[in-house]
């Protein structure tokens, strides 16, 4: 683990510098200069922290209802605590994700929020995962208590991949990949250059090991709290 | 030959715990009293034997001719009676002992109007359970266990909130369970209940 | 499959005696429509103004009313009766038909209100509204049913239960509201296949996983 804890660190880092100091020109010719992406210009360079945020929160709430599964499966308590702490990761990211995309529309879009079904289902993820620790909190039972968030828990699961996954698809909206967009928005469509590439990929493999570092901290914790008798 | 057989039984509730260590074996013609101060976790074995609670640790089997009871067949073999049973009280007495003998699917059930001669409750039989005493309910409790002619009969408290006469009539079930084969283990803490029993399992002041 | 039956029956025929259900949800809806006649006299309302009203209207009474099938019998202490007379899986699927049939007479109320009241709900595509009714109706339910088991066994329901079911719930009202506001214009689209596909699948999907795993809520 201490291995990801430092490499994660690492990359963060590199991201961070090669993220904001790199110019942009309009025929770029070196390998340190970014193009100009029409519409974007300088905004482009929230891609590099915007996306892996949300992709860290996806993948958080994914891994929680996963365990979820797990715990209902075997009824190792070790799995409730993985899931708790996931989803707890996942929230901290969520709201990052919903930060750094209000910015990124104020700028692009005219105001912090438009109602793009992207943007209502970031905040759909933020009501799941306040719901879940609300409805651990108010079950005094611990048994039923890990039992029953782990049944919302994998509902929500359910409900989040139909919301997040399929329904921005077929509603309108201004993210790329909605329905009626032709552009499948700078990433996936393939129109970038390589050095964006690279370091987009490289900070969501950053972000990505941050996480699996942060699950294995709030695990400890969470097994210690447990040993220690806190709740 | 139905047998109840529970090992090493701890139960903890919040890392509390309630059982510590509780085995027993019950068996047909066989009647097993559980006694112990209030809150010592009576109704938690009970419930333990119903598997409405799975133990922390343990386990529990019941057996059919030494076949293990499937869990979701056990609802065929037992009947309980106890105070935290609640009824609904926009039903008949009546339509209560239809609606266990139907969704209990027990081809020699016992007659419902039978049942309710015997526990003195047939003028009510067509009344609302929202206007039963506690003692009428009480006694319908006893004509839902005994309509799917149980082979395990667990009760809570047997005697509570009865009258002399119903004492009675429960002290007559409970001294013909082993004429009429039926397993019998009931928590209680009075006295004269515990003559009825061959043996004794007193949790005392509990697991502290 | 009879046991199915018997269940349904005992929660209709405890509903008809009580009629608490259907009487606070028939008033909450009349009230509702008339709080919106009085609000707006005789402006116009816009089509998708009506449709996004209907399923507001639809989903404060499914949950005021029928999130209450698992937690009356838990608040009543009746859930252990029923636990011994049947498994835990059937007594969710009487239920979830109890809540299918609830959410069904909610929704052609509101539709009788909205028609007899507001002026400009027209509905021009008969077929797809009958469609939209029941398969939102379907997924509602789908919804409502393992909520409210999951509700009956916390503390602080009447808080939690909104909380709880608005994002489960909200997949199934976006599309309603895109399905009706197709059916009270007289234009013609393509979309509508798509929404009743993806409520189906979302119903399909979460009344699978409530069976799996419906029997761990009343564990101990």
């Amino acid at each position: 683990m201490k291995i990801i804890k430092y490499l994660s660190s690492l990359i963060i880092t590199l991201v961070i510098i090669s993220g904001i100091a790199p110019p942009i020109v309009e025929f770029p010719m070196h390998w340190y200069q970014y193009p100009i992406i029409p519409g974007l210009e300088d905004k482009f360079r929230n891609i590099f922290f915007h996306v892996p945020t949300a992709w860290v929160s996806t993948i958080a709430f994914l891994v929680s209802t996963y365990y979820s599964f797990k715990y209902l499966t075997s009824k190792n308590d070790l799995y409730d605590i993985k899931a708790e702490s996931s989803a707890s990761i996942g929230l901290l990211f969520s709201l990052l994700a919903t930060v750094t995309g209000a910015l990124w529309a104020k700028f692009n879009w005219g105001s912090f929020w438009n109602w793009d079904p992207r943007q209502v289902s970031i905040v759909f993820l933020l009501i799941i995962y306040f719901a879940y620790f609300l409805l651990r909190s108010s079950i005094k039972n611990e048994i039923s208590k890990n039992n029953i968030s782990a049944v919302y828990n994998i509902i929500a699961g359910i409900s989040s991949i139909f919301f997040t996954f399929i329904l921005p698809r077929m509603l309108t909206g201004l993210h790329p990949g909605a329905k009626g967009g032709k552009d499948l928005g700078p990433i996936l469509g393939g129109s970038i250059s390589g050095n964006i590439m690279v370091t987009f990929f490289v900070s969501l493999l950053g972000f990505t090991l941050f996480y699996l570092w942060l699950l294995n901290l709030r695990t400890r914790t969470g097994i210690l709290m447990k040993e220690l008798k806190y709740d | 030959m139905i047998t109840v057989q529970a090992d090493n039984i701890c139960k903890n509730y919040n890392r509390q715990n309630v059982l510590n260590n509780i085995s027993l074996f019950a068996s047909e013609k066989y009647s097993i009293a559980i006694t112990g101060k209030n809150g010592s976790g009576k109704s938690t074995l009970i419930k333990i034997l119903t598997r409405f609670v799975t133990p922390t640790s343990g386990r529990i089997f019941h057996y059919d001719n030494n076949f293990l009871i499937q869990p979701e067949k056990l609802n065929n073999y037992f009947s309980i009676v106890a105070p935290y049973l609640m009824l609904y009280e926009e039903l008949t007495a009546l339509e209560h002992l239809r609606f266990v003998k139907k969704l209990k699917k027990i081809n020699n059930a016992s007659s419902e109007v039978e049942l309710l001669k015997q526990f003195s409750l047939f003028d009510s039989g067509n009344k609302k359970v929202g206007s039963f005493s506690s003692g009428m309910i009480q006694r319908l409790r006893y004509c839902i266990a005994l309509i799917s002619n149980p082979k395990i009969l667990l009760l809570d408290e047997p005697t509570s909130n009865l009258d002399s006469e119903g004492e009675d009539l429960v002290y007559f079930l409970m001294k013909s369970a082993k004429k009429n084969n039926i397993t019998l283990i009931f928590a209680t803490n009075h006295k004269k209940d515990l003559k009825y029993a061959d043996c004794l399992i007193d949790l005392g002041e509990g697991a502290k | 499959m009879k046991s199915f039956f018997t269940l349904l029956y005992k929660d209709l025929l405890c509903e008809f005696r009580t009629k608490h259900a259907i009487y606070s949800l028939l008033v909450f809806v009349l009230t509702t429509v008339l709080v919106l006649l009085f609000s707006i006299l005789d402006k116009d309302f816009s089509v998708e103004l009506i449709s996004s009203l209907f399923w507001i209207v639809s989903f404060f009474s499914t949950m005021t009313g029928l999130s209450r099938s698992f937690v009356l019998e838990e608040e009543k202490h009746t859930i252990m009766f029923l636990r011994l007379q049947s498994s835990v899986t059937n007594i969710y699927l009487s239920k979830l038909f109890y809540t299918i049939i609830g959410s069904l007479i909610i929704n052609i109320s509101i539709t009788i209100a909205f028609s007899l009241f507001l002026s400009g709900f027209i509905i021009y595509n008969y077929t797809l509204f009958a469609l939209t009714i029941l398969i939102g109706s379907i997924a509602l339910s789908s919804a409502a049913t393992i909520l409210s088991a999951i509700i009956s066994r916390a503390e602080f329901k009447g808080l939690l239960f909104p909380l709880l079911s608005f994002p489960i719930m909200l997949p199934i009202l976006i599309t309603s509201v895109q399905l009706t506001n197709i059916t009270l214009t007289n234009f013609t689209f393509e979309n509508e296949l798509n929404y009743l596909q993806f409520q189906l699948s979302y119903s399909t999907v979460l009344i699978t996983s409530s069976l799996m795993f419906v029997k761990y809520i009343f564990e101990e």
